[in-house]
């Protein structure tokens, strides 16, 4: 206990200033070691390169030649894009990726989530089952969709002709390639969104179900009364990190379609990289980068304020 | 306190007719969409053991006329998969595990530790999440380049070692950790390190595992990264190896899906593996109200 | 507070969920694109797809398998170590690392060099990622083995170092000349070219003759007897196409790019004008709107494969019967991947002149190159002058007897596995006067994409022709304007 007070004292002088004494001013101190530690990582793995890459957006680079030979053109990047039609095709595809993926992802993971929370029998076989398509690599998905995804030979529109019913080019028509891609990305995440939901939902207490239903309250009501306050916060977050990762996208985009056909499924992290190894402009690229950047973090605030919850989370 | 039991089966109660019928819906819903996930899956399993011709085939071929095993075998000994497995093997529960302890000690900083500007200091943090990731991986390159580091087990490990995804997560878990249990722990004395390590870590055992499940997924099947850092056949993690499997001219299918087989099979052990114990977080009722 | 741990346990694993949802991006280019990597080669299905299949059918062509690692011998005390990369993997790879052991065991030890030899990590699709990244690590391979697409690029970045004056000569005076325009650079020829890809326009006897035409006859030459021809070769059954008169090449801009080029050359109205900084494309010319106009006359006429699928699928597998291609095609899609026959089924022709009068060919290459920043660049040239250069001629003999290419140096014999008519067809097209080439300019990846999106849309009918032309017009010239600007 001596021990202690000793060090309490000697902290004391540290934090001082801050008005913390004791150990409020240990707690701090801990605070901010660890705080300076995970910092200092950040400044040299993530701050450090952003910053460059911010520069490099300021300037007219190929990264080949060395980055001090690299010509400052102040906001000129930003110029260019800013009259660049591709440029702005890619954000809406971005965006109508997105928005598909969200509903998609989202909504068939929440209702699996509600269907599979209130089955009796097989749940962790439901649950494996749907998290299955997440463990692939994207390498073998693309594959195994664009083999099942082809017009003439594959499953899927075997399948149709053998049910009698239409059947689609899937990623070989610029009309229904994002759509072909988006329908293999929500194959591919529903089942994570689901377990993500399904651990939410868990954490309601069932006696507000019994009340509820003691009360007669319809399951619509039950679920916009009783479950979907309190699983707020954990929509929050699936919201902006589900927003994040699909403005984002480019591996499966990449693989499946290469922005094709005819540009239809081009969406920006594509273009970002055509654009800087493709094209030898690496500097515009990053200007890209920094504008989606903006875009995402509008995005995430925006989904923070609709979504906030009343309590600190 | 009275302990919860959260009931998993909220249907235990009285089961009525409409019940029933929702049951039997939802039943019939899980199995069009469990064999929608299932089936390319599956496909992919089979398909490591068709000839090249069985998988494009019209009208498709189901099962393969033989299960070559052969295509195994030849994907083991012929390709670096072996090698990719092995160092995947490595470098990832690393990963894994620095990940984790990372992500419990910052996410409990910014979640339990009060001091001023802790939650600037977080936005801070959580804005890293927003930078799409091709902006970092070039410079980031270059500074790995500096620093030696290419074609090393290091240049994997070391840029990983913090996560900001891990540290939100953590954050709101902890968050939860009643903050008079901290307290009373500090007035009787306990040091700040002993009380991570003796009340945090134990009460977000199942959070780290969740964690865990999801870091080693995306490091297992990250590629672009290793695309850059790794030089040399024989540092190759495995997706790396996996890639290299496409033919010169052509893609052999069944190589590639061969080869996408043993890939997945550490996955999904990793899987079973931590789900019981998120299963059994989830089931123990907490003793908490 | 009834926010327990457990809703914020699902927040936290919703987020770890989404999280993982969202790693960096990754990079796994397709199996698709430049020069030669080509699309999933799909060997035979069997032909009749009527039958109902319940087991296996025999197989046509035999599934690859992959050849046993070939390892390479080890380091001679006293050499130094070279870095070479290329692109093949598989049996063409392990070819070549043979020919390296050779020289290791042999002629290396004299030269005192060591040749160790890897492959692309990213394929053909995307090196030059890896290639900036190579070249500001310092990790970059000495000796390069790359198609002339992005020559230019680099080398006008001075990503590359040309050889002396007396080798320059000496690939001069050996290979042909077409073939070493491809590799010139500011007047400095930077490497020896590898093999040469003579365009040709290939056609199935057997649908001809189903058509009631005869290929010796009927290979059209003026681009009307081209659209006519498609027509009559062209099969719907049942509201479905079956065999489409005209093969498009589809979702590959180099492809389109090279056969537009062909195409416009022979008839008198160059794509492109090198003579110009930036360099001036022309699509709007007489000559040049007459091949988009073709293209959608035969779309009209629903002669066009492109909704059948890309050309590496509807050649190999009897769904197409013309079309216009590099020669190399010739193995890797019907020798190696087509259904049997259909090599001797092909009937080869020139590419005319849209009223049929003139022929014409162009070169496209492979060089080997040194790297700018090679720290033994005598030492790579020296390795270089005995893979190139005759009597042996080594690398030529590779590429023609590995790959099935036609050589670049000049009076070399061709594989034996083409069949007459098509050996004859391809030397009397290189040796003919009227020659050009694949256009050494920067900026041509984003001329290849330009094309290809835009092709692709008006081979689907998604555009007209003088929307096409207009489009393509303004695209160039900004692409033009960025690349060079």
């Amino acid at each position: 206990m001596a021990d202690e007070t000793r060090t309490i004292r000697a902290r004391r002088g540290l934090l001082a200033p801050l008005g913390l004494y004791g150990l409020a001013a240990r707690e701090a101190a801990l605070g901010y070691a660890i705080t300076g530690l995970v910092y200092l990582f950040l400044l040299g793995f993530v701050f450090a390169p952003m910053l460059l890459a911010f520069y490099v957006s300021l300037t007219r680079w190929d990264a080949l030649a060395p980055l001090s030979e690299a010509k400052f053109v102040g906001l000129q990047n930003y110029t260019d894009l800013a009259t660049d039609n591709r440029f702005h095709w890619s954000i809406v595809h971005d965006f109508e990726w997105s928005v598909k993926a969200y509903i998609g992802q989202i909504g068939l993971g929440l209702l699996l989530a509600i269907i599979v929370t209130n089955i009796t029998r097989m749940r962790a076989l439901a649950r494996f089952i749907a998290f299955s398509p997440f463990i692939l690599p994207i390498v073998a998905t693309a594959i195994i969709f664009t083999i099942m995804m082809d017009p003439t030979w594959g499953p899927f529109n075997q399948t149709l002709r053998l049910l009698g019913l239409p059947t689609s080019r899937w990623l070989l028509d610029p009309v229904s390639a994002m759509n072909s891609a988006v329908l293999m990305i929500i194959w591919k995440y529903a089942g994570y969104y689901m377990v993500l939901f399904m651990t939410a939902l868990l954490a309601v207490p069932q006696e507000y179900y019994d009340a509820a239903h003691i009360d007669g309250a319809g399951p619509i009501q039950t679920f916009l009364k009783i479950t979907w306050p309190l699983i707020r916060p954990a929509f929050l977050f699936i919201s902006v990190i589900n927003v994040i990762g699909n403005l984002q996208v480019f591996d499966s985009v990449f693989i499946m379609t290469g922005g094709g056909p005819s540009r239809a499924t081009e969406v920006v992290v594509l273009l970002m990289y055509n654009t800087a190894f493709t094209n030898f402009r690496y500097s515009v690229a990053n200007a890209m980068a920094v504008i989606l950047f903006f875009i995402i973090l509008a995005l995430t605030v925006f989904q923070m304020r609709v979504l906030k919850s009343d309590h600190a989370g | 306190m009275r302990a919860k039991v959260v009931s998993l089966a909220p249907s235990r109660r009285r089961m009525s007719g409409g019940r029933l019928l929702g049951e039997a819906l939802s039943y019939v819903f899980l199995l069009v969409t469990g064999a929608l996930m299932l089936v390319p899956l599956l496909w992919m399993f089979v398909g490591g053991f068709k000839e090249q011709w069985e998988i494009v085939n019209v009208p498709m071929v189901w099962l393969p006329a033989y299960w070559r095993w052969d295509n195994f075998v030849h994907v083991i000994t012929r390709s670096p998969i072996a090698t990719g497995f092995q160092n995947s093997l490595i470098i990832v529960p690393i990963v894994t595990v620095l990940q984790v302890i990372t992500s419990v000690v910052g996410g409990y900083a910014f979640a339990k530790l009060r001091f001023p500007g802790r939650e600037v200091l977080f936005v801070g943090v959580l804005s890293t999440l927003m930078l799409p990731g091709f902006l970092i991986q070039i410079p980031l390159f270059v500074v790995v380049v500096q620093l030696g580091w290419l074609n090393t087990y290091q240049t994997m490990i070391v840029p990983f070692l913090f996560t900001p995804f891990g540290i939100f997560l953590m954050r709101q878990f902890i968050s939860g950790v009643p903050t008079e249990y901290l307290d009373s722990a500090r007035i009787d004395g306990s040091g700040e390190i002993a009380l991570i390590w003796r009340i945090v870590f134990p009460l977000t055992k199942e959070a780290a595992a969740a964690l865990a499940i999801f870091v080693f997924i995306s490091h297992w099947n990250g590629l672009f990264w290793p695309l850059l850092v790794l030089r040399q056949r024989d540092m190759f993690t495995l997706p790396l190896a996996l890639f290299t499997l496409q033919g010169d001219y052509g893609t052999y299918y069944h190589h590639i899906l061969a080869g996408a087989t043993i890939a997945v099979i550490p996955v999904i052990l990793v899987y079973l593996f931590f789900q019981e114990h998120i299963v059994r977080g989830v089931t123990l009722t907490g003793l908490k109200g | 507070m009834h926010l327990s741990r457990r809703a914020l346990f699902g927040s936290a694993a919703a987020i770890l969920f989404a999280a993982c949802g969202a790693p960096p991006p990754t990079q796994a280019p397709k199996p698709v694109e430049p020069a030669k990597a080509a699309e999933a080669a799909k060997p035979a299905a069997p032909a009749d797809a009527a039958k109902p299949i319940a087991k296996a059918a025999p197989t046509p062509a035999p599934t690859p398998t992959l050849p046993p690692v070939f390892t390479p011998v080890p380091q001679a005390p006293g050499t130094t170590k070279l870095l070479m990369r290329v692109h093949w993997a598989g049996s063409s790879f392990n070819e070549f690392q043979k020919i390296i052991n050779d020289y290791n065991a042999t002629q290396g030890t004299k030269d005192k060099i060591y040749i160790n030899l890897e492959r692309f990590v990213a394929g053909q699709a995307g090196p030059i990622a890896t290639f900036i990244a190579d070249f500001q690590a310092g990790t970059q391979e000495d000796i390069y083995h790359l198609g002339q697409n992005n020559l230019a690029d680099l080398a006008a970045r001075n990503f590359f170092s040309a050889p002396t004056m007396e080798v320059q000569n000496y690939i001069k005076q050996n290979f042909l000349d077409p073939a070493v325009r491809t590799g010139t650079w500011e007047g400095k020829i930077m490497g020896y070219p590898t093999e040469n890809q003579p365009h040709m326009l290939f056609g199935n006897t057997k649908m001809f003759q189903a058509a009631g035409l005869d290929a010796n006859k009927d290979m059209p030459k003026k681009w009307d007897d081209i659209r006519r021809v498609a027509k009559a070769t062209t099969k719907v059954e049942g509201g479905t196409k079956t065999q489409a008169g005209f093969i498009v090449h589809y979702q590959n801009g180099e492809r389109i790019t090279v056969q537009r080029l062909m195409f416009q050359f022979v008839n008198g109205a160059p794509l492109v004008d090198l003579s110009k900084t930036p360099p001036v494309w022309d699509v709007k010319s007489d000559g040049a709107r007459a091949w988009t106009e073709l293209m959608a006359n035969m779309y009209a006429d629903n002669s066009l494969s492109a909704d059948l699928g890309p050309d590496t699928i509807t050649w190999p597998q009897r769904k197409g019967n013309l079309i216009s291609h590099d020669a190399f095609a010739v193995w890797f899609r019907l020798v190696t991947a087509g259904q049997p026959g259909i090599l001797e089924e092909q009937f080869t022709a020139p590419l005319y002149s849209a009223d049929g009068t003139k022929t014409g060919n162009m070169a496209r290459n492979y060089h080997f190159l040194v790297s700018s920043k090679s720290k033994e660049k005598d030492l790579s040239w020296l390795h270089l002058k005995w893979m190139n250069e005759g009597p042996e001629f080594r690398m030529q003999n590779f590429q023609t007897h590995v790959f099935g290419f036609v050589a670049s140096v000049k009076n070399y014999e061709l594989p034996k596995f083409f069949p007459a008519q098509m050996k004859t067809a391809f030397q009397e097209s290189i040796s003919g006067p009227n020659q050009t080439i694949m256009p050494v300019a920067k900026g041509m990846n984003e001329v290849f994409n330009i094309f290809r999106d835009n092709h692709d849309a008006l081979v689907l009918g998604k555009v007209t022709a003088a929307e096409y032309t207009a489009k393509v017009d303004e695209e160039l010239k900004r692409a033009m304007s960025q690349a060079y600007g």
